[in-house]
């Protein structure tokens, strides 16, 4: 006996109309096998329609609220070390582009030397910097440099904003941008 | 959604603990009930539980509010539950759970009690049986009552491959359950007659 496509009705009949469903019927009534099916698959609908939504133990709200604090803290506390783990690898590979510069030009001695090298420049730039402003200040009237100083100022300002805000937000969320 | 959910959405937006409590303590049984089929466990049920509320809370910014927010809800349990059986690899499922499953207002008859438990036992079995993604579309399909779109739109697949996935599910959960019932009676009947012979 042919049995399909009657077993392909028997697994949707939900999408039956009313005359597929009546041929099903008949079919159903003269094949063991599809008979068969179908009973298997109304005591599969019935297992499952009839077993009950599983809750939670009494106070899940009440536990969910008191872990807030701690996993806050948690997430706070691996965010503070992701951060610290990123500065560090920053720091490191800094070192290492020095320490390699400074090996590839020669002995020991002279690494040291262009290290210390390498320090004094970068005070160098400070001091430089520091007397370029001065004289910028001397040479540029102040309508001119007075707006870039205030600019520069606003900037530092939203900075330390965003800085706090960010801080607020890994509190509150223990996230300090959207996963 | 409701107007009131919405409002409490609003201010669950705005780092309101009570509001999100409310969303807390309005869906915890779809989304324990989820974790609890897919794992197997009520500890485990109730650590995922807790982590999918915890997730939901720390991305509740980029919930989208033309979705669902059950269907949202239980894409981050389903999607938990499956990374979770992935990593523990073999599936364990503690019977001895069940001896405390309270199905005291549903069946106070101590032998309708024993009865309910062995079906819960053959369903954890046979949901045990199926692919993590299998099972979880059934779950939605179900308890959830969810439609092939909603279990799409939850498990991010496409309508047709939720489609096959049911069809595949239903007919291995058949044959399954129709194993078991077997069993069952193989067993009930060596109570009833107290022979191994039989």
């Amino acid at each position: 006996m042919e049995h399909q496509p009657f077993k392909m009705w028997l697994e949707d009949r939900s999408n039956l109309n009313e005359d597929e469903e009546e041929i099903l019927r008949n079919h159903i009534s003269a094949c063991q096998e599809c008979a068969s099916l179908d009973r298997d698959l109304r005591n599969m609908e019935n297992y499952f329609s009839e077993s009950p939504v599983r809750t939670p133990r009494a106070g899940f709200t009440r536990r969910f609220l008191a872990s807030l604090q701690e996993r806050r803290e948690i997430e706070q506390a691996r965010q503070v070390k992701k951060w610290m783990v990123g500065l560090f690898i920053a720091l490191s590979v800094n070192l290492l582009l020095i320490a390699s510069a400074s090996i590839l030009t020669g002995t020991t001695f002279a690494w040291l030397v262009n290290l210390a090298s390498f320090y004094g420049n970068i005070l160098g730039v400070f001091q430089q910097t520091n007397l370029v402003l001065r004289n910028m200040s001397l040479i540029i009237p102040q309508s001119v440099w007075l707006p870039i100083v205030i600019v520069a100022f606003a900037w530092g300002i939203a900075g330390l904003g965003l800085w706090v805000w960010t801080m607020r937000r890994i509190y509150f969320t223990g996230a300090a941008y959207e996963a | 959604m409701n107007f009131s959910e919405t409002e409490i959405l609003q201010k669950a937006l705005q780092k309101d603990d009570g509001a999100f409590a409310e969303l807390v303590e309005k869906y915890q049984s779809p989304v324990y009930n989820l974790c609890f089929r897919m794992l197997g466990s009520e500890v485990e049920a109730e650590d995922a539980a807790q982590e999918t509320f915890w997730r939901a809370y720390q991305a509740l910014n980029r919930y989208d509010p033309n979705r669902s927010f059950i269907t949202w809800l239980l894409s981050i349990a389903a999607h938990l539950c499956i990374d979770q059986q992935r990593k523990r690899k073999v599936t364990i499922i503690e019977m001895d759970e069940y001896e405390d499953f309270d199905i005291a207002d549903r069946s106070p008859q101590p032998e309708a009690r024993v009865i309910h438990r062995q079906e819960e036992e053959i369903i954890a079995r046979s949901l045990n049986q199926l692919s993590d993604l299998d099972r979880a579309a059934v779950i939605l399909r179900y308890w959830q009552g969810f439609s092939e779109e909603e279990i799409a739109s939850t498990l991010s697949l496409t309508v047709s491959a939720v489609k096959s996935r049911l069809h595949r599910a239903r007919l291995q959960l058949a044959g399954l359950l129709k194993e078991e019932g077997k069993q069952l009676f193989v067993e009930v009947e060596k109570e009833h007659h107290g022979t191994p012979a039989f």
